[in-house]
């Protein structure tokens, strides 16, 4: 009977929770991308752009259901971020929820006025914030951005990811930069990239890239798509993409390589207590695309001439990006990092003093191309 | 009430069991006088074979007694010689005699009485047909059937071997019922055997109507949903069994033979695993496996995700499923309740209805649930699809008492998971899994292989690994 008590009252404790915390999906305000701005009015500095899902204008199969715009870009401002998440309660019946976010865009005005470090102190303390949320810099208002309208996907916030998902196909493109590693660099202190995005003709586009300086941890300036291509051969993060020679002979003659694999590795050397950085890129390409007419693969060595220039035109690539990040005393190429795995003594002794041997770093560039083969058919 | 115990007075025996029947009619009574001894047959008309009481009994005697001279009542039995014939020292068991459709035969020298019983049943019973709850692709397709002689028979020509014991209990005190406990000596082991015999004869009932009503009578776990005794109406299922060391129980009068101990594992073979070559077989089990878990798994883990842990369902699910729930009523625990209920409803409504109208049940339900409800917005296209999948998981489950366990741990499930999200669906998997682990069937775990963990015996679990030729143990 005891027994019998006993259980009846532990029961009773798992009946009175009566289904806590439960709450229907469809009563969520599904977020999928947020976009930070800054006002210049004195009160209220940020502003705040939700994409919220609007699921009753999904086209569906069901009968009956008109498609609207699938989603609802609701903008306030206040001081701080939590402020206006919890102000968002004012105007939409359903609570916020970002467990299915997939971009944040900041602004480059925002940037320039406040520390990145203070901007995302919200959103990393914040439990329904993932790791994984695509983050990306801007010039023209966050908000704006989130506006466009997606051409395949439902949400902007969700091309937006997408779009960064192709840096296999075109060597201007950066990896997603996932919110987890904007953590981890700030942690580690070093300065990195954010991809750009910007409207052309209405669509989305992804440009190059914001450098977010270590020191400030603000906006220091700008990288072409192309000097991102560059950036890529340096960390290794080349996976695709082409590189496009301009042959001697005339100016509309051209040569295509696509690149199928590439690696690069990075190596400190210490010679008499000086540090320099050999920079060893190794990369097999197939000839893609040919405007020459007098090339004749079907003989031996037809792709010295074409190695030789390709090699020519990343080594330039490299070097120049090499000079910017010099010149602004930013090491967004991770030297310091490979410094610090392989020469962890000298690193121990000469980290505070970075900035300035990073500035004059000699760095030797050895790239070397395999080229495999010519595709399915040559016609020349 | 109490048996009537057959009092030796001074009246003639066949008075008494006259006055035994209540002088039933179908009591017939014939008595022959021949060469100085009194013959009385004494038989049930229903259930004895009058044409064989004719050529076993009446003929032979009536056609030698002219030639001899002298006949002992000791003769009788050699003078029938087709029949088998036993001699009844105890009186008091005649009347069980003739309910099990035998003539008894009272040989009457002046006061001195000598009664035999000759077998002459004569009973109703349909062919031994395939089960109609377990339906086989290939292997044999006979079933068990009401008759216990004829369940024997089956076995014994499933099972060609000396070893093959059958022991017989009679259970019931207003109504006897024979209870055969099946083993073959050498496989099985004494202790089990035992345990069987003494959970058996323990049983005090007034009559036992199936052997489902068996089951629960020597079960130990009234309270646990899981069968400890598997039971089958196959006797290949039987056979294999036994071959595997356990004891089967037979019950006159019902087409259902238990098997135990039971193990978790055995409740998920269906016999057609072992005729089939050992890959798709084993497919076939993980399968078996795999719909088990859904099948109590699935409307739980739906609630759980749907109205707690949004962020675990990928993102462009999420977004159609909150498409799909717009405008529906109940929250989704409801939703998945009625459902539920629905589903079970119809599902009996198919068992209960005779076949020809067993299909309007089916297309009320396609029609009512698949369509109306959706579309009228009561329920998501979803929750639809999640409960009739759960539905059909549940029907691929060999077992149909297994099935039924399932089925009510369902809802035990979904409770929890209504409750505390995936947090109580946990911690409802752990309740389950201990009492699993917990639950012993004749002394022996319930979860074997799996726990205590015997790796060597996992061939024959979750896969079912090939037959080596050369090993004296097939399986």
């Amino acid at each position: 009977m005891k027994k019998g008590l006993l259980v009846f009252i532990s029961l009773q404790l798992l009946f009175l929770t009566s289904c806590w915390d439960s709450n229907e999906i469809e009563d969520l305000g599904m977020i999928m991308g947020i976009g930070l701005d800054y006002n210049e009015s004195d009160e209220d500095i940020f502003s705040m752009t939700n994409q919220y899902v609007v699921p009753n204008n999904i086209e569906g199969t069901q009968i009956g259901r008109s498609g609207g715009i699938p989603y609802q870009n609701l903008t306030l401002t206040g001081s701080n971020f939590f402020q206006i998440i919890r102000e968002n309660s004012l105007e939409t019946d359903r609570p916020p929820n970002y467990t299915h976010l997939k971009s944040i865009v900041l602004s480059e005005k925002l940037l320039k006025e406040e520390p990145l470090k203070q901007l995302i102190s919200f959103f990393l303390r914040d439990h329904e914030f993932r790791r994984t949320v695509a983050v990306f810099i801007t010039k023209e208002s966050s908000s704006d951005i989130l506006a466009v309208e997606p051409t395949k996907e439902m949400f902007p916030a969700v091309q937006l990811k997408e779009l960064t998902q192709n840096h296999d196909r075109s060597l201007y493109i950066q990896d997603t930069l996932k919110f987890g590693e904007v953590s981890k660099k700030i942690t580690e202190g070093s300065s990195f990239i954010i991809p750009e995005v910007g409207i052309n003709k209405g669509r989305l586009r992804l440009l190059g890239g914001g450098i977010i300086s270590n020191k400030t941890e603000q906006i220091a300036g700008w990288l072409t798509p192309q000097e991102i291509g560059g950036l890529k051969w340096i960390t290794n993060e080349v996976s695709g993409g082409l590189v496009a020679i301009k042959e001697k002979n005339s100016p509309e003659d051209q040569a295509v390589l696509e690149i199928m694999k590439a690696n690069t590795t990075i190596e400190p050397v210490i010679k008499g207590g000086q540090l320099s950085v050999q920079l060893k890129v190794k990369s097999s390409l197939r000839l893609a695309e040919d405007w020459e007419i007098k090339r004749d693969v079907f003989q031996e060595g037809w792709e010295d001439q074409l190695k030789e220039q390709g090699e020519k035109v990343v080594k330039e690539e490299i070097e120049h990006v090499i000079s910017i990040a010099q010149e602004q005393k930013l090491d967004y190429l991770e030297l310091g990092m490979w410094t610090s795995i392989k020469e962890p003594a000298y690193w121990q002794n000469n980290h505070q003093d970075w900035e300035r041997i990073f500035a004059q770093l000699p760095v030797t560039i050895d790239v070397d191309f395999t080229l495999t083969g010519y595709g399915t058919q040559d016609i020349n | 009430m109490k048996r009537k115990r057959f009092v030796r007075s001074s009246s003639l025996v066949e008075e008494q069991i006259k006055l035994e029947f209540h002088n039933s009619e179908d009591l017939k009574h014939k008595t022959i006088q021949l060469d100085g001894l009194t013959l009385i047959l004494l038989y049930l008309d229903d259930i004895s074979d009058r044409m064989v009481i004719q050529k076993t009994i009446l003929s032979p005697l009536l056609t030698i007694s002219k030639d001899d001279t002298k006949i002992s009542p000791t003769d009788i039995p050699d003078l029938i010689p087709m029949a088998s014939v036993t001699n009844i020292e105890d009186h008091s068991t005649i009347s069980r005699h003739l309910m099990d459709g035998c003539t008894v035969l009272i040989v009457r020298e002046t006061t001195d009485d000598h009664v035999y019983s000759v077998k002459t049943t004569y009973s109703v019973k349909r062919s031994p047909d395939e089960p109609v709850n377990e339906p086989t692709i290939s292997g044999p397709r006979d079933g068990f059937i009401e008759c216990i002689q004829d369940n024997k028979a089956l076995l014994r020509t499933h099972l060609k071997t000396s070893d093959l014991l059958f022991e017989q209990y009679l259970v019931g005190k207003d109504v006897v019922t024979s209870i055969s406990i099946t083993y073959l000596k050498g496989k099985a082991s004494e202790t089990l055997i035992n345990e069987v015999r003494n959970r058996i004869t323990k049983i005090e009932v007034d009559y036992i109507t199936d052997a489902g009503v068996l089951e629960q009578l020597i079960e130990l776990n009234p309270l646990s949903v899981f069968p400890e005794l598997t039971s089958t109406q196959h006797p290949t299922k039987v056979a294999n069994a036994l071959l595997e060391g356990r004891v089967a129980i037979m019950t006159d009068g019902s087409p259902t033979v238990l098997v135990a101990p039971t193990t978790l594992n055995m409740l998920l073979q269906a016999p057609d695993d072992y005729y089939f070559k050992w890959i798709p077989a084993s497919l076939l089990r993980m399968l078996s496996y795999f719909t088990a878990l859904i099948s109590v798994l699935l409307p739980a883990a739906y609630i759980s995700l749907i109205s707690f842990h949004h962020g675990l369902i990928p993102t462009s699910l999420a977004v159609s499923l909150s498409k799909t729930r717009e405008g529906v009523p109940f929250p989704s625990v409801i939703e998945a309740f009625i459902m539920e209920l629905t589903i079970e409803i119809l599902r009996e409504a198919g068992v209960r209805l005779p076949k020809p109208i067993g299909s309007t049940v089916s297309i009320v339900g396609a029609i009512v649930i698949g369509e109306t409800a959706v579309s009228s917005g009561i329920v998501s296209p979803m929750m639809v699809m999640v409960i009739s999948f759960t539905a059909i998981c549940s029907f691929a489950i060999p077992n149909y008492q297994l099935s039924l366990a399932l089925r009510t741990i369902r809802f035990f499930f979904l409770f929890f998971a209504a409750m505390l999200g995936v947090y109580g669906l946990l911690i409802a998997i752990f309740i389950v899994t201990t009492h699993l682990i917990k639950l012993r069937s004749f002394s022996s775990p319930y979860m074997e292989p799996f726990a205590p963990i015997h790796f060597k015996r996992w061939k024959d679990s979750i896969i079912r690994l090939y037959y080596r030729v050369g090993k004296r143990t097939g399986i």
